[in-house]
């Protein structure tokens, strides 16, 4: 068997540890002294120690760690039932090598690293207890079924589209399973109580990035956009609470900052498309890095996961499940079809954030984002802000091309703008 | 006059409900909205029943469902509600004297296009029995069984034809027995019961709750039973609506009500009306969840910023509960309430998991 004779021992991990140290200092060096967000660049440099010491400790008192992809299995839920929630999805290019041995070439980076960490079996892997994949694209799809020889994985099915009521009615039903499987994972029953209080954690989270996007509205913009991505990356490997009062922190740091950390005149630019996964921090980045600042994203390890809230009407554990399956079906994944309320959130932040110019990461071979580009791109256009299409993977090699067209596109707004 | 006694047989009903909500509070199950709108609920309760304590205010004529009026016990005029006023003064021999008729429809109508359908939501006693029965079984922690779309959409239209019906009905009777006495004195006698001839009185719930059951309750509590001879079927439906409205939000409002009917006529050139800021919606479902009348329009609307509806009872559980502020409340060209801060502005309470 390739898996069983490829599989490592995690010795990619240093190798991934030390691509994040040392994208984490480059953006330490340059964030226009934002002291707050000093905490979050530790916990990202000690992800594959401080993190992994923690969890294991947790685990050592008896709490289970849930693997999960996407924003499709409710951190509620987990949370309610006593387990941690853990993101998996991966941007690392040095375990894509092996995956490939398995998987096609010619596919998403995302789901070959990923898949890449679980071969060479990282820690993360190691410590969950069970990964849940949902079946969105065909990528993460499959994945689940890959990734069944290595974990025990639980696959939620997501509808394909959010329009009908038998697709809704499904969603429901399957977190309803969801709860059922936690609860005989942990032996914790998931009451309307903690449910409750899971819920108001969350939410708390979400307030507090929403009071991040808030300053960031402002002509003087308080902090670079790969910043606020990396601190939102990490709300989905930390502990809630903690990163809630980080979050909180670095809030109340950015509001009472007055000078902006770019020139009041660079272009604003929303970032939407594909997940932006720590290390690969190429196109924010290059953004940042050549004069456009960004203010605002609509990516699934941003704000795409964290904008809505779930409000509950009722108390009873039927009306949660219900306010948690309307609030995990608005994430606007292109995976769904029709996906108009994408188009109207990013209308809606194009006014709201003043946009000049929408960036779209695309990665090489996703196709649901790449068939939505152009629909966007037309409803962008009717509004006068001009978009520019980014395919690209986790590798290096295309740096110094996607500068120059990144470089063309802020000078094309700046003429505009004039 | 009525008997003293009848004092505190009322509060039976009345303070039932202010314990469900107090019971309701104390769990932390009702927002402020919640909480003022039952408190006005209670107050209109006692101000439109105010006849019981004797006091004069049988004049308060409100397009609620609210009912004194049983064979005369309290001695005429008797307290009835505008709309059984109406029902009489078209089925009665004073068709001739079309005025009172006129008048009545127009007092209807003047606080329907004033205020919109917010006395169903805020002053209707039946309203508020039904909320009651929501606050029980949200109490009990049992589900609600809400109606398919299809079905729902379908009851929805019941009203009107009821509403169409009786007043039909009404004017039939009275021409006809303008014409011959006979025909009105042998509709006396087909319907069962001494009280209500009316045709909209034989099916609303709230003859027995707001006459019977008080009654009885002082009845049985001074030792003097004297049941009023009500229709059979008034209990049936009575009976219906209890368990109807225990499970489904308002469904004796949302279906059956014909007054409700002929507010919705009114709706939409009402001086209040459902305002919402269409860039700012997210339609999250949090105004479609908790909507007792279970209104999708609100949530689903892209376009235009009115988005009252003719089943909106103005709870504005909808204005409250939006966590983006994206609805108001508007009187005559003014938004008057939006609710309170933004879900991310209020104080969280963040706890260690």
């Amino acid at each position: 068997m390739v898996e069983e004779k490829t599989k490592g021992k995690g010795q990619l991990s240093s190798k991934l540890q030390e691509t994040i140290d040392s994208r984490v200092d480059a953006l330490a060096g340059k964030n226009g002294g934002v002291g707050s967000m000093k905490y979050f660049y530790d916990f990202a440099k000690g992800l594959n120690s401080k993190r992994i010491e923690e969890l294991e400790r947790l685990k050592g008192e008896g709490k289970k760690v849930v693997g999960t992809f996407c924003t499709f299995a409710p951190e509620e839920l987990i949370l309610a039932a006593g387990a941690i929630p853990l993101r998996l999805d991966a941007g690392f290019q040095g375990t894509i090598a092996q995956a490939e041995e398995v998987l096609p070439r010619n596919f998403c980076p995302l789901i070959k690293s990923s898949f890449g960490m679980a071969m060479d079996s990282h820690q993360f892997y190691e410590l969950a207890d069970v990964v849940v994949t949902p079946m969105t694209c065909d990528g993460k799809k499959k994945l689940g079924e890959m990734l069944s020889k290595y974990k025990a994985v639980w696959s939620m099915e997501v509808p394909h589209t959010t329009e009908t009521q038998h697709a809704r009615d499904l969603w429901l039903r399957e977190l309803h399973l969801f709860a059922g499987k936690l609860e005989k994972l942990t032996g914790r029953k998931i009451s309307p109580k903690k449910l409750a209080e899971a819920i108001e954690l969350v939410n708390a989270k979400r307030a507090a990035l929403r009071k991040i996007y808030e300053t960031r509205k402002e002509a003087e913009v308080p902090i670079f956009g790969r910043d606020v991505l990396l601190a939102t990356s990490m709300s989905f490997l930390d502990d809630s609470a903690r990163w809630t009062e980080h979050a909180l922190k670095l809030a109340l740091e950015l509001s009472g900052k007055k000078k902006g950390v770019a020139n009041a005149r660079a272009p604003r630019i929303l970032i939407t498309g594909c997940p932006v996964v720590m290390p690969t921090w190429k196109v924010p980045d290059l953004v940042e890095d050549s004069g456009g600042i960004i203010v605002a994203d609509e990516v699934c390890t941003g704000a795409k996961a964290l904008w809505d809230p779930v409000e509950v009407e009722g108390t009873s554990r039927e009306d949660m499940l219900i306010a948690l399956a309307d609030k995990y079906l608005m994430n606007n994944c292109a995976c769904f079809t029709p996906n108009i309320a994408r188009v109207d959130r990013l209308v809606q932040f194009s006014k709201e954030f003043r946009i000049n110019g929408v960036v779209y990461n695309l990665l090489q071979a996703c196709h649901t984002y790449g068939m939505e580009a152009n629909r966007i791109e037309k409803a962008l256009e009717r509004l006068g802000v001009p978009m520019l299409r980014i395919e690209t993977d986790y590798s290096e090699e295309d740096i110094e091309q996607i500068r120059t067209r990144v470089e063309a596109f802020l000078e094309m707004i700046q003429e505009q703008k004039k | 006059m009525p008997e003293a006694e009848t004092f505190w047989a009322f509060y039976v009903i009345v303070f039932s409900g202010i314990a469900l909500f107090a019971a309701a509070m104390t769990r932390k199950m009702l927002s402020r909205l919640h909480t003022t709108r039952a408190s006005v609920q209670v107050a209109a309760m006692l101000i439109l029943n105010g006849g019981i304590f004797g006091l004069p205010l049988t004049a308060v004529l409100l397009p609620v469902l609210n009912c004194r009026d049983l064979v005369g016990k309290y001695g005429a005029p008797t307290f009835v509600c505008n709309f059984g006023l109406l029902q009489r003064a078209l089925s009665l021999n004073l068709w001739m004297a079309v005025a009172i008729p006129l008048l009545l429809m127009g007092m209807i109508i003047a606080v329907f296009i004033l205020v919109n359908r917010s006395m169903c939501g805020w002053a209707c006693p039946v309203g508020y029995l039904s909320d009651m029965f929501t606050q029980l079984r949200r109490l009990v922690g049992l589900k609600p069984r809400e109606p398919k779309p299809g079905t729902h959409k379908l009851l929805q239209s019941v009203k009107y034809a009821g509403l169409f019906l009786i007043l039909l009905l009404a004017i039939l009777v009275g021409t006809t027995s303008y014409l011959d006495t006979n025909v009105a004195a042998a509709y006396k006698v087909g319907l069962p019961g001494e009280g209500h001839k009316e045709p909209a009185c034989l099916v609303c719930p709230a003859p027995i709750t707001t006459c019977f059951m008080p009654d009885t309750a002082r009845d049985l509590y001074t030792g003097n039973l004297n049941l009023p001879p009500l229709a059979a079927m008034s209990f049936l439906i009575f009976f219906a609506f209890v368990i109807g409205s225990f499970y489904i939000p308002r469904f004796f409002c949302r279906y059956f009500c014909y007054l409700g009917a002929l507010g919705s006529m009114f709706g939409r050139s009402s001086l209040m009306s459902l305002q919402k800021d269409v860039s700012k919606c997210s339609h999250c479902g949090t105004c479609s969840r908790g909507c007792p009348m279970k209104i999708s329009r609100v949530e689903k609307e892209k376009k235009e910023s009115n988005v009252s509806s003719s089943e909106c009872i103005m709870c504005l559980d909808c204005v409250g509960n939006c966590p983006e502020k994206a609805l108001s409340l508007k009187f005559a060209g003014k938004d008057v309430y939006r609710g309170a801060s933004s879900w991310w502005k209020k104080k969280q309470k963040g706890r260690a998991s």
